[in-house]
């Protein structure tokens, strides 16, 4: 491997000019005497506007900026919150320059636009391990079955599913035949009103919970739908087997982000939280941090909802657009953790590494391992309130979990352990989003990409398709760069 | 939830059926038919509990369980534990959460997302729910003296052991067993006015706290 396909150089260079940046924020950031956009004015003199200032660096922030780049604008920013670029996405750190993903991973069919963003910055990708037996846990029970990467779940039940996803448009469910009531059911009632076991009633709960992030209770079914209609069925959107679990990206998928950062340079501003945006509405927008102020002809806010409504609009944003902000679920419920083996020797004695549990800590687990498996890594969702707040007593509490489920004694001592909770992040607060009933047909969801004035919105809940995945991120960036560029050649013009 | 109602002996012996058929004997998978027989046991104790805590209600809790526990004891210190809480108290709460007057961005849409109704059932489910110690909370003896005078003032209202008085107190919640980081939020909440006690005696005493006192105290409570 040279240092270019290194992740670890990558994230090294990267946070060399980030601490340089950070120190630089800070000196620029005396209230009411620097304007921190004075040194990106690419023409028109210091205190004319920059083209565009993106919010958020995320994956759809950065594809958004390198677009940019690459139409050959250099007038531009982008504003990150939190000390580094990624959003979501972010790699548990491991000895020896191991990784493992602590926010989304996986690649799958049908995703091109995260697919082809790797191929363009040089990021291999290799499957998911998933043969061999996965263990199901209910009380102090287990069974250990192969679902061969499938889900298990009733075929009658999935043929019923696809049949009606096929009538609901991805990009937009409230339009689809028979939208009110099917948004007005929640999955729980589809269920419901059918034939399912209790075990599958159960593992509907653990698989909602984590594909859609709620129970079946709080999910809209025209939602679900929706999913299933652009994962082309249940197998692409639940599985890991030609599923959206399929496929990782060597150096973890926060290495998108980090090379793209890397290429933006000084482009990328860490730490410059915005608070407030001013005349979005006639213009040049006025993008507030505590490090200065930044003016712009086009914003494009690459946020989440729920994030959009942290930040002050004046004036404020039509009522439409502030109605679905406040009412956006925003909440992540399922912590991430790392458990961190000499080699994954599970896989000799037949099993997977996956746990299962309907009423324990772990609501899945999966191996997590690298390609050349120079590590043996079990990953898992885990419910927050089941483990205890010391992360020795949590590490103690799941290898335990782990060696009583699979049956060998090693798995009680792990080399490492780690544990992102998603919930202690401000500047995140969500994970995918759950569609309650009602909200999708409420009359409010076109103010989800209804530009307005200056603002352009992106993040991956606008992607038309794979919303809420790391590849409707990469295509809402795609879009609002057009977007913005489009706008820019309209304002020259008038 | 619905499921079929099969009698549970004639589901272990479907499984018992279906280990026979694959050709596994009994004498070499004595472990996984015990842990299969157990599976289902534990499947069972989910499906009655579901029967006796209602069915939609339980269905409900499942979307809070995540953060709360899933019977609202929460091991964890971030996020409160709902269990025995007063069904009034939860309810005023989840209100406060829907309208914004509580600012809390995961809170408030989860609780726009209810129906008076469904507020009633999982207030009434919580406040049903027994209280159970957090078995992993280690208690440091030197600070035991400490932690109980500074929180003896606390007693006046939220009960003499800080568990709580449904009937007397409504509003108010208990303390003890909820977590430290949890408490500390709420007091930093109570002192920067992002969080109103109706009565302002909250706020009123937070005011007075330092950030260090809050940690103090918040370490007191959780060790009570």
């Amino acid at each position: 491997m040279t240092e270019s396909e290194d992740p670890r150089s990558d994230r090294r260079r990267f946070l060399k000019w980030a601490g340089a940046l950070g120190s630089a924020g800070v000196l620029a950031g005396v209230p009411g005497v620097v304007r921190a956009e004075g040194s990106y004015s690419a023409s028109g003199g210091k205190n004319a506007p920059l083209d565009v200032v993106i919010i958020g660096g995320g994956l759809a922030g950065l594809t958004a900026a390198r677009d940019l780049k690459r139409a050959g604008n250099k007038s531009f920013v982008v504003l990150e919150a939190r000390d580094r670029v990624g959003g979501r996405v972010l790699n548990h750190r491991l000895g020896d320059g191991y990784f493992s993903e602590a926010g989304g991973q996986w690649m799958g069919p049908g995703q091109t636009a995260v697919a082809d963003l790797a191929r363009e910055l040089g990021v291999g990708t290799f499957k998911s391990d998933y043969a061999g037996k996965s263990v199901v846990a209910a009380g102090r029970g287990t069974v250990a079955l192969d679902f061969g990467g499938g889900t298990g779940t009733d075929e009658t039940i999935v043929a019923e599913l696809e049949a009606l996803a096929r009538q609901v448009p991805s990009a937009a469910p409230w339009n689809a035949p028979r939208a009110v009531e099917l948004d007005r059911m929640s999955l729980a009632d589809f269920l419901g009103g059918r034939e399912v076991g209790k075990i599958d009633a159960m593992t509907w709960v653990v698989a909602s919970q984590m594909s859609v992030g709620a129970a079946p209770s709080k999910v809209s079914f025209l939602y679900y739908l929706s999913m299933l209609n652009y994962a082309g069925g249940h197998q692409a959107l639940e599985g890991m087997k030609d599923g959206a679990q399929e496929t990782r990206f060597h150096g973890g998928s926060e290495v998108l982000a980090l090379k793209m950062a890397e290429a933006l340079g000084d482009k990328v501003r860490l730490r410059t939280p915005v608070t407030r945006i001013r005349h979005w509405n006639g213009g040049p927008a006025e993008v507030h941090t505590p490090h200065g102020v930044f003016r712009a002809r086009r914003v494009i806010v690459a946020l989440s909802p729920p994030l959009c409504q942290r930040i002050e609009f004046d004036p404020p944003l039509p009522e439409a657009r502030q109605e679905l902000q406040k009412r956006w679920p925003a909440h992540a419920p399922l912590c991430k953790t790392a458990m961190v083996y000499q080699t994954p020797f599970w896989r000799d004695l037949g099993f997977n590494g996956q746990v299962g549990s309907v009423d324990g800590p772990v609501a899945w687990s999966y191996d997590n391992s690298p390609p050349d498996a120079g590590r043996g890594i079990i990953n898992a969702f885990v419910r927050v309130a089941e483990i205890p707040a010391q992360n020795e007593q949590a590490k103690t509490l799941l290898a335990n979990l782990y060696a009583d489920a699979i049956g060998d004694e090693r798995l009680r001592d792990p080399l490492e352990f780690h544990l992102h909770d998603w919930g202690d992040e401000p500047y995140t607060i969500t994970c995918i989003s759950p569609m309650p009933p009602g909200l999708l047909t409420s009359g409010l969801m076109p103010a989800l990409r209804q530009n307005v004035g200056r603002l352009i919105w992106s993040g991956t809940e606008t992607a038309e398709i794979w919303h809420g995945y790391m590849d409707g991120a990469v295509r809402s960036g795609h879009a609002a760069a057009l977007e913005a560029l489009q706008g820019l050649r309209e304002g020259e013009c008038a | 939830m619905v499921g079929e109602r099969r009698p549970r002996r004639t589901v272990k012996r479907a499984l018992i059926a279906v280990l026979a058929l694959l050709g596994v004997g009994l004498v070499f998978c004595g472990r996984e038919l015990a842990g299969a027989v157990r599976f289902l046991d534990g499947i069972e104790v989910q499906a009655s509990l579901a029967e006796a805590r209602g069915p939609r209600a339980f269905a409900l809790a499942q979307n809070c369980a995540p953060c709360h526990g899933f019977d609202g004891n929460n091991l964890s210190s971030r996020y409160p534990s709902l269990a025995g809480l007063p069904a009034s108290y939860i309810e005023t709460q989840l209100r406060a959460f829907a309208d914004g007057q509580r600012d809390e961005p995961m809170m408030g849409p989860l609780a726009m997302s209810l129906s008076d109704e469904e507020m009633a059932l999982l207030a009434s489910f919580y406040a049903q729910s027994q209280v159970r110690a957090n078995p992993f909370l280690v208690i440091d003896p030197t600070r035991r003296d400490a932690t109980e005078s500074l929180t003896a003032s606390c007693s006046a209202c939220h009960g003499s052991a800080l568990q709580g008085d449904a009937n007397r107190m409504p509003e108010t919640p208990r303390l003890r067993g909820q977590g430290e980081a949890y408490l500390a939020r709420q007091l930093q909440d109570y002192r920067s006015g992002r969080r109103a006690d109706p009565s302002g005696a909250m706020n009123a005493l937070a005011q007075s706290m330092t950030d260090e006192d809050i940690a103090r105290i918040a370490y007191a409570l959780q060790h009570r």
